[in-house]
């Protein structure tokens, strides 16, 4: 009863998250393989608008003024006010990103539109994570969650799996010392190394 | 063909069982920074007689890397030169997971000898010029222990190319690349073993539907209009 219980829990869990746990896999894998797809600098627009803006000088009206008149869609990363006195807003997504610059003075706006090519959008869905940015993306931190959560959920539910299904034992005691002991040294050596 | 393949979904997936955690617990990790990162700085000393005679800022910084015996990526943007009245000093980073370090290098200017003997005070007049010592480069290390939760959050996708890597990070490179081949693999004989069950096959496509189906929507709906 408990084994279909952790299996149907092993199975169900993947089916449910298994768009986010390839999309992981996947573009884990052209991170770490850098040359396999082109790594190309962003296509860059920038546009120097004058700004008519009458409202309060803050972040977070401005922030909302950027995004309603100029459309600027995105991940809302922390504004920056500037030594000059000038904000920068930016706003990140996988594959396009803006960067909005308000001058000291309120009265115009730089805005930069970077377009990415395939590679960077994958590494750009790969490295997106936090809370905070919009509602769009809290519903992605909660996935990345998921999907973190999952893959413990998958090795401790299969361990288990594996104990109960099979009779013989010897052959996944030795594959589980081959696991831990390399991830354990490989941990202590990069402690220990002077 | 289906024994064969759970045998092979269950061995390949206890293999991988140490790095399904270690990134799981990483990305939790990014998402929560509930790891503490340690800062405890140290520092040594030691002289050489001479420098490599190289002019290349970068190239010098790994080959003195190497006559360190350290390991990592030298930083080019802690790369700096600057000098006194009498020396000359040159800094470089090196990173690595688990340590941090800044290397400073001080060499003493060329000194001029002193040529005209009646310039000597009466005393040592007729004492014979000792021979000018080679010049000795003094070396500072500042290294900084950057804590277990960065060697954790390091080896999440950590692909081993790093220089004076020893054996057990060219090991960890070619465990992560069957990892993700196991995880791939395992998608694929999963969903087949699961078509033998047909009391599951509803439930199945519902989730495969809701869930995962759902999620890619959310990654379109994001990468076109955000």
């Amino acid at each position: 009863m408990l084994y279909q219980l952790i299996r149907r829990v092993h199975l169900y869990a993947a089916f449910f998250l298994l768009s986010f746990v390839l999309m992981y896999f996947v573009s884990g894998y052209v991170m770490i393989h850098e040359n396999l797809l082109e790594n190309r600098d962003p296509q860059k627009k920038t546009r120097n608008l004058a700004l008519k803006y009458k409202g309060e000088k803050t972040a977070a009206a401005y922030a909302a003024y950027l995004e309603q008149t100029f459309g600027l869609e995105g991940k809302r990363q922390p504004p920056q006010k500037r030594e000059d006195g000038s904000w920068r807003f930016a706003y990140f997504r996988p594959g396009t990103s803006y960067e909005a610059v308000i001058s000291a003075a309120g009265d115009s706006v730089r805005i930069t539109e970077s377009r990415e090519n395939l590679r960077r959008t994958l590494v750009g869905f790969h490295r997106m994570h936090g809370y905070g940015g919009g509602l769009l993306y809290d519903i992605w931190a909660v996935c990345h969650d998921l999907a973190s959560a999952a893959l413990i959920l998958f090795t401790l539910s299969g361990i288990y799996l594996w104990y109960n299904l099979t009779s013989r034992h010897l052959l996944g005691w030795l594959l589980l010392l081959l696991s831990f002991g390399l991830t354990a040294a490989t941990i202590g050596y990069l402690l220990t190394l002077p | 063909m289906r024994p064969i393949l759970l045998k092979i979904h269950l061995y390949a997936g206890l293999l991988c069982a140490s790095y399904l955690i270690l990134f799981g617990v990483s990305s939790l990790n990014f998402n929560h920074h509930f790891g503490q990162h340690a800062a405890l700085k140290a520092e040594r000393q030691r002289g050489l007689r001479a420098l490599p005679a190289i002019a290349d800022d970068q190239l010098l910084a790994e080959a003195l890397r190497d006559t360190l015996g350290l390991v990592g990526w030298t930083l080019p943007w802690e790369t700096a030169r600057s000098e006194t009245a009498d020396s000359l000093y040159f800094q470089f980073g090196v990173s690595r997971p688990g340590k941090e370090y800044i290397i400073r290098v001080q060499s003493p200017k060329e000194v001029v000898p002193v040529a005209d003997n009646d310039t000597l005070p009466p005393s040592r007049k007729f004492a014979p010029v000792p021979a000018l010592a080679e010049p000795d480069h003094r070396i500072i290390v500042e290294q900084t222990y950057t804590g277990l939760w960065s060697v954790i959050g390091a080896l999440h996708g950590f692909s081993g190319h790093m220089p004076r890597a020893g054996f057990l990070l060219r090991a960890w490179s070619i465990y992560t690349e069957l990892c993700v081949w196991v995880v791939l693999f395992s998608i694929i004989s999963g969903t087949y073993l699961w078509t033998a069950k047909t009391s599951e096959r509803l439930v199945g496509f519902i989730l495969l539907g809701a869930g995962a189906g759902g999620g890619l929507l959310l990654m379109l709906y994001i990468w076109l209009w955000g």
